[in-house]
């Protein structure tokens, strides 16, 4: 199978010896990923080995700067997973220190990429990591959200996250005697 | 997407996550369930009770009695057996949350102290620089008589300038750029206080903000610090 390089050329291209695939964003921008990042997203990984890719693939619920986002963090755990596969210190002994300061990092640049978001591209990036079925960075943005709320008031909580107080004057005067018994000191 | 646009699974999702990592504790799922019927639901969820409650009680698993009773155990949600807990070890959980206020309290009050403390400092500089700014005025009169000296003046002028410069005991060029100095070092220090302060006074803000956070009790009036009257309201069963 000659590697066709015409306009609507096979998705699956070689590019530097690495397979890419082509997606498409929900606001028609194409993105090149590599297959083995692309392998992150349980998704993606049936549609690849499904063989359905030739003229790339659409997604419609995933918008263009969070769809960069997602290459973002796939290219970087795939890179990650590729050193530590490869490290030839993984035979000797060192490798536990090695490879608990290669997470510890790779944790932080998770938290970096979260911290950078505002709320709505968080949120928006939670949906495609659902979507996409990639476990670890829907771990991470769900966690950020987590972080966000812990140790806040109610009142706090609905600030933050614009959220509606929907209870009627009696019901949140209701809730308010249910849950005291945790602030009583 | 808001947050109000989140489908529920995800925000299951982040409270799981939440519970599990210890993010979010028993008083996080009470502020949730106060916040929106939504979230009230979501933080009703057995799973994130159960984990709390093994995490905040672990030694007591479940207890030691007939079948029945350990059946019955089953059947009360998991929020019950944790408040039931909590209740039981209310002095431990009452106590370890008045050491948070008081920690709180004591960042809150040691900010108050350095800000004051830099106000002081700030203002005994600024009471230095006057001085030099002042003693540097009365020195250039006397280098300015000096110079005039070398020329001629009327008798009148003359005899003022002459007691001018004999009354100064100190040499004035020196003295002139020993204050000229003082005063640089003077309008640096206050400077580097203001920018200190500055960030002290941005910390106040935030140890306040804490303090206030800690002190939250659903039943009191944040503004007053008084428990809210209790209501006659209806009782309502909230699904």
């Amino acid at each position: 199978m000659a590697a066709e390089k015409g306009e609507k050329g096979a998705a699956a291209k070689e590019v530097a010896g690495e397979r890419m695939v082509t997606l498409e964003s929900s606001d028609g921008e194409e993105f090149h990923m590599s297959e083995a990042a692309a392998q992150l997203s349980t998704l993606l990984r049936h549609v690849i080995e499904g063989g359905g890719i030739d003229n790339g693939i659409p997604l419609p619920k995933v918008a263009a700067r969070t769809l960069e986002k997602v290459i973002m963090y796939c290219e970087k755990h795939a890179k990650a997973a590729a050193k530590s596969d490869s490290d030839p210190s993984a035979a000797a002994g060192s490798s536990s220190d090695n490879t608990a300061a290669a997470s510890e990092d790779l944790e932080k640049w998770d938290r970096k990429l979260v911290n950078g978001l505002s709320q709505d591209a968080l949120f928006d990036l939670i949906v495609a990591a659902d979507y996409l079925v990639i476990d670890g960075l829907l771990d991470a943005t769900c966690r950020k959200v987590a972080d966000m709320m812990k140790g806040k008031t109610p009142d706090e909580i609905r600030k933050i996250f614009n959220i509606l107080n929907d209870f009627t004057k009696e019901e949140e005067e209701e809730m308010r005697r249910e849950y005291a018994w945790a602030f009583d000191d | 997407m808001s947050a109000s646009d989140l489908p529920d699974e995800l925000w299951a999702r982040v409270l799981e996550l939440g519970a599990a990592s210890s993010a979010l504790g028993f008083r996080d799922l009470c502020c949730l369930a106060i916040t929106s019927r939504r979230l009230h639901r979501l933080s009703l969820h057995s799973s994130l009770w159960s984990v709390l409650l093994s995490r905040d009680f672990p030694s007591q698993s479940q207890p030691s009695s007939s079948s029945s009773s350990s059946q019955q155990q089953q059947q009360v949600h998991p929020k019950s057996q944790y408040k039931t807990k909590f209740e039981r070890h209310k002095v431990r959980m009452a106590e370890a949350r008045r050491r948070v206020v008081f920690e709180a309290e004591a960042r809150v009050l040691a900010c108050r102290r350095r800000l004051a403390e830099l106000e002081e400092s700030m203002r005994a500089e600024g009471d230095r620089m006057k001085a030099a700014a002042q003693e540097l005025d009365n020195l250039e009169r006397v280098r300015r008589a000096s110079v005039a000296l070398n020329v001629w003046q009327p008798q009148v002028v003359r005899g003022r300038q002459k007691q001018l410069v004999q009354q100064c005991t100190v040499h004035v060029d020196s003295r002139l750029s020993d204050l000229n100095m003082e005063l640089k070092v003077c309008k640096q220090q206050i400077a580097t206080s203001k920018n200190i302060y500055n960030k002290e006074k941005q910390k106040l803000s935030e140890y306040e903000e804490t303090l206030e956070r800690a002190k939250y009790h659903p039943l009191r009036n944040s503004h007053t610090g008084a428990i809210a009257k209790e209501p006659h309201a209806k009782r309502k069963k909230l699904k």
